[in-house]
């Protein structure tokens, strides 16, 4: 059981690193903040955050202000950091380790997963660096050149959110099954 | 060479989508993204990193000032 949550603390505080070192380099200092602060809480056992009423009311407040607001702004800013209370609740401090064995199509399927993630770090990272060097953003778009256009109009930026709220929902969902 | 660099991204899609169908329709192959999900929050570290990867994209995309 130790075995298992030290490997998976380790392996995430590395990833978290580079993340933000990523973030240092390309100037993101909040982004980088925050990925140490993932780090933080990872190696704070006796850390507890226990949900509150207003966590939630808070992160609908936000999510509402993103619907309305136009991306990248103070409002949808501080909209964002609303919904981090919740989001540090629903973590389940308190909660230990269990111990488990993976089944077969487990393995199997977190290894193809697995390699679809890393596969587009890596492509990800190759348009970066790529664009960074020509500085032609068009030959060699990041993801991230490709979404934010469409986050423009306000049809774009809802089916990105209504995406992503999903996403966000279905992972709550899993959690609360636990 | 934005074709090529865009139909990778398209295949990495394509690659994403076929491994989410198998693990719908091929669940003694491969386990589904719930049931994978589930174990992994069974690690406290995993779900940590997991919600803040969730949360740090709609930052990422919406919520920065700073979108470079």
């Amino acid at each position: 059981m130790f075995g298992v949550a030290f490997t998976s603390t380790r392996a995430w505080s590395a990833i978290f690193l580079i993340c933000a070192s990523f973030q240092i380099y390309r100037s993101a200092f909040l982004d980088a903040a925050l990925f140490l602060v993932g780090v933080l809480f990872m190696h704070r056992k006796e850390l507890s955050i226990s949900p509150r009423p207003w966590h939630k009311a808070l992160a609908i407040m936000g999510v509402v202000t993103l619907f309305i607001f136009p991306h990248h702004n103070f409002v949808t800013m501080v909209s964002s950091l609303a919904l981090l209370p919740f989001v540090f609740s629903s973590m389940d401090f308190d909660k230990s380790d269990q111990t488990f064995r993976a089944t077969k199509q487990e393995i199997r399927s977190a290894k193809v997963w697995a390699l679809v993630a890393i596969l587009a770090c890596i492509w990800e990272l190759t348009m970066y660096f790529c664009a960074d060097d020509t500085g032609n953003d068009r030959k060699f778009p990041t993801i991230t050149d490709l979404i934010d256009p469409q986050l423009a109009s306000t049809l774009g930026k809802t089916v990105f959110l209504v995406i992503w709220l999903f996403f966000g929902l279905q992972i709550l969902k899993v959690l609360k099954e636990k | 060479m934005r074709t090529f660099s865009l139909s990778i991204y398209g295949a990495l899609t394509i690659f994403g989508f076929g491994t989410w169908l198998a693990s719908k329709f091929l669940p003694a192959k491969f386990a589904p993204l719930n049931e994978l999900f589930g174990r992994a929050f069974e690690s406290r570290s995993n779900r940590i990193a997991i919600l803040i990867i969730w949360w740090w994209f709609g930052w990422h995309f919406l919520g920065t000032p700073w979108p470079e």
